[in-house]
This record gives structure tokens, C-alpha cells and sequence, in this order.
């Protein structure tokens, strides 16, 4: 009797796998989510079971197509069906999922819509173990992300990917930062850099922080906007933008500021890139030392064959 | 023989009236279409009775009209052309078990130029398969000797698949 490898079957599309292959009416139906399928789009798959969710496969190649039949033995190898799509009208700004099949996967069939807005190509593949979750972790979708064509990489760190996608976010972060801020320095005459003291409102008695200075011999109070962020404390320190002056004559100027953030934010921003950095270079570190140690393993290996130790 | 009409590709196979809906008998069966780039053919049928037999005459087939019903063979006439396209191929395809006792064509512009197809007055043993195209789709077509079937590629490849891997056949992965 010919030797069976048993499957487990699973859907991958974008960066969700989904356990189990659905079968509808014998078949292993191709309905996309885009695009459009009004001519023959090709079979994936049949099955001896009429309609339900495949977990656990034995695969037949017929010169007709693929035949999944159901079995119960442990998976040595998965059976997934890849779900390939580019977005159709309204979600154009999505990004689009390509599989790049390396010569670790059999490609066994495919189906593919052929026009309409967007569209999808299905294959069924037969792949190493965990191949599929491999693709998944890789794939970022995120709005104007941009389109991801994926390949297997069997050394891939979704944590170290994740990491690299953080640190560039905080390192953009902080660029913007240190350029609003020389932006705000340069330009006096809106901006300006100040710490509050609490004080009261002559009228309403209310309480306001305020900043209360003399220029040319006459008393400019700057308030900060009550309708807008307050400090929390007279020791933080504030890049404010000058807004409306509401009173103004010989002797005195009352203006109002709006607060844009606090210069010191820089370094909690910059904490924050030492500490990506430091987890980078930890992630990076053992897996140096575990590909040296693997290499020393084989190194090691092939001087006991030679020796003869190792068969 | 019954005789049954496939109006199109995809169409269901329909049993055709031998009176008209005046109670009259049908005279005739027009296959193809006359005019430029175009064949028709035209088919008499004689006699009385519920189902008809094809003969081959000198000038040409005659349906004759009788009491036949031992029969397992059927009569169609089929229509391969779809709706208009350039490249698409209308003719019956893959046929096996089909016997075409008269043919016209059907094309598309004023000189019959742009694309065409056949139409045919076929005999069908039991069993007989063919599939034909329609702008966008393929359907086959099967006759098991009392009834039809209609099956989409897809659903007669699964078919077809499924019993040769019960068979044994193929190769496990």
C-alpha cells in the first residue's frame, strides 16, 4: 500500500490562519472576497465528504485534480489553502497579500477570479509544519501599509519584526519632535517656552495658569487657554503657541497661549528607543548563538563520522 | 426518438413539441441561418406519432414521425453559439457518442465575418458527452440514455477524480 502523509489542513489568508479547509458540495469551494468569478475559475479540490471543515487529511493528485479524504493520524506535513487577494473598491488603501511558493511547498491547484475591482488567486499547497503560520506572522496588515509578497523564511522573529517596526515609529516620532521643536525656537514671534504658576481670574475668581512678565515697561500676563490642555504642575515646561490678545494698552498686554507639548517629552521618546534597541540587540544575540551552536553541532557531528564514531 | 433542443450554451435541453400551439404538426426544422458567412439547412419531418426517426434520403436527412418508444437514443438539436465574442470557440466540444446528421452555421455581422458557430441536428447514444462555451463559462452536457445531465468543469473534474482515487488510482502525497 502506497505511503500516506497525513495533513493538517489549514486557511491562510493575510495574517490570519484558520484551521480546517471548508468543503461545500464535494468540493473545496473558491469564493472570493473581491474580484469577480463569472467564468470557470478551476477546481482546488474535491473531497468524499459532501459539506463541513477538513482538519486532518490524506492527499490524492488524480490526473483530474486533488482528492482530500479525511484520516485521524498525527499531521506530519499541512495541506493549506492560500487565499492570495489585492483589495477590491473601497479598501484599495488595505494592503495587498502575495505568497512567494519557495521549493518548500508542492503547489497542488489554484483558482482565480479574472475581473472586477481587485481580485483573488486560491492555491492549495502542501507545506512543512508551521509554514503557514510562518507567511501569517509576517504579514502586516495595517491601512497604507502598502502590498506584502511573502516568502518562508524559517528563521523569521515576529517579535524582532515587530521590534524593527516599533523602533522606526518611535525614531519618526522623535524626528518630528526635534523638528517642531527648532521650528518653535525659530519662530518667536508665535511660539514660545514657558512654565506656569496658578493664579485667579480678577473676575470669576476661577483658578488659571499664568505667566506674568514685564516687556517695555508694561505687564503681559499670557494665560493658558481654559478651553484647551492644562499643565498639571508650575515645574513642567511648555512649548506654547501665542493665541488671541484680549486686552492690550500702555501699561497692559493679556494674551492667550495654547499649550503643544513639553520640550522634556524628548526624553521619554528617547527611553523609549534605547529600550527597543536593547531588546533588538538581546533577540539578535541569541539567535547568533544559536546558529553558531547549531553549526558547531554539525562541525562537531562531522568530525565523529570521519572518525568513525558517527554512522 | 425524442427529440430535444439545447437553445444555447448553458441552456437546459428542452423536449421539442412536434405540434405547433395551433395544434398543427411541425413541418420542419430549421438549423443555422441564411445570409452572408452563414449555412442553414432545413429538415422536413413527415408522418404521425410522438417521437421520430432520422433517414438518410438522396437529398438529403428527413425526420419521420412514429411510434418508437424502445428507443435509448434521443434526437437534439444544438445550438453552440453564445453571445457575441471575438475569439470565443462555439462548436461542440470533446464530443463522444454524438452523431451530427445535419449542421448550419450561425455568425456574427452583416458579412459573417467577425465570429460564427456551428448548430446541429445530432443523434446521442446513452452516454454521449460533449460541453460547449459560452462567453464566459463551459457546461458540459451527458445523455444517459433517459435523461440529461449538466455539469459545470469543475464539478464533473471533482467527479471524475473522486472515482478514480476510489478505484486506487493516483498518487498519495
Amino acid at each position: 500500500m502506497a505511503v500516506r502523509t497525513s495533513h493538517i489542513a489549514l486557511t491562510l489568508r493575510g495574517d490570519s490562519v484558520r484551521e480546517g479547509i471548508q468543503v461545500s458540495d464535494g468540493q473545496v469551494p473558491f469564493s472570493p472576497h473581491s474580484g469577480m468569478t463569472r467564468h470557470n475559475t478551476g477546481l482546488l479540490a474535491s473531497s468524499p465528504v459532501l459539506d463541513g471543515n477538513l482538519e486532518k487529511i490524506h492527499v490524492a493528485i488524480v490526473n483530474e485534480g486533488v482528492v482530500l479524504v479525511p484520516c485521524e493520524d498525527a499531521p506530519q506535513k499541512e495541506l493549506v489553502l492560500v487565499q492570495q487577494y489585492s483589495p477590491g473598491t473601497g479598501r484599495k488603501r488595505w494592503p495587498s497579500f502575495h505568497v512567494e511558493f519557495g521549493p518548500e511547498v508542492r503547489q497542488l491547484s489554484n483558482a482565480s477570479t479574472s475581473g472586477g475591482s481587485g481580485g483573488e488567486t486560491w492555491t492549495l499547497v502542501s507545506a512543512p509544519l508551521g509554514w503557514a503560520q510562518n507567511i501569517a506572522s509576517q504579514f502586516v496588515n495595517e491601512h497604507d501599509h502598502g502590498g506584502q509578497t511573502i516568502s518562508y523564511k524559517p528563521d523569521f522573529n515576529p517579535r524582532e519584526q515587530e521590534l524593527e517596526r516599533r523602533i522606526a515609529e518611535v525614531r519618526n516620532r522623535l524626528d518630528n519632535f526635534d523638528r517642531e521643536l527648532e521650528s518653535a525656537k525659530r519662530n518667536e514671534n508665535d511660539y514660545i517656552i514657558l512654565s506656569f504658576t496658578q493664579g485667579k481670574h480678577p473676575r470669576t475668581g476661577e483658578v488659571q495658569w499664568e505667566y506674568i512678565t514685564r516687556q517695555n515697561g508694561k505687564t503681559v500676563k499670557l494665560v493658558v487657554n481654559a478651553y484647551r490642555q492644562q499643565p498639571s504642575s508650575a515645574k513642567e515646561q511648555w512649548v506654547c503657541r501665542k493665541g488671541r490678545t484680549l486686552v492690550e494698552n500702555s501699561s497692559f498686554q493679556l494674551t492667550l497661549v495654547d499649550l503643544i507639548f513639553r520640550p522634556d517629552e524628548r526624553n521619554a521618546i528617547l527611553a523609549e528607543v534605547q529600550k527597543i534597541e536593547a531588546e533588538l540587540a538581546q533577540i539578535r544575540k541569541s539567535a547568533t548563538v544559536e546558529s553558531s551552536s547549531n553549526i558547531a553541532n554539525s562541525a562537531m557531528a562531522e568530525a565523529m563520522r570521519k572518525a568513525g564514531l558517527l554512522r | 426518438m425524442k427529440i430535444y433542443i439545447i437553445s444555447g450554451p448553458g441552456s437546459s435541453p428542452t423536449l421539442m413539441k412536434l405540434e405547433t400551439e395551433e395544434g398543427k404538426p411541425v413541418a420542419s426544422i430549421t438549423i443555422g441561418e441564411s445570409g452572408r458567412g452563414r449555412n442553414e439547412g432545413i429538415i422536413p419531418i413527415f408522418g404521425e406519432g410522438p417521437e421520430v426517426r432520422a433517414k438518410k434520403t438522396e437529398a438529403g436527412i428527413v425526420l419521420v414521425r412514429g411510434d418508437w418508444n424502445d428507443e435509448d437514443r434521443c434526437l437534439v438539436v444544438i445550438n453552440a453559439v453564445g453571445v457575441y465574442d471575438r475569439y470565443r470557440s462555439y462548436r461542440i466540444h470533446n464530443a463522444q457518442g454524438v452523431q451530427v446528421i445535419a449542421s448550419g452555421t450561425i455568425a456574427f455581422g452583416q458579412a459573417g465575418r467577425t465570429n460564427g458557430g456551428e448548430e446541429v441536428l445530432a443523434i446521442l447514444s446513452p452516454g454521449a458527452e460533449f460541453y460547449l462555451n459560452s462567453k464566459y463559462a463551459s457546461h458540459w452536457y451527458k445523455w444517459t440514455g433517459t435523461e440529461w445531465s449538466m455539469e459545470s468543469p469543475e464539478e464533473r473534474k471533482a467527479r471524475l477524480a473522486l472515482a478514480e482515487v476510489e478505484q486506487g488510482g493516483g498518487e498519495w502525497l
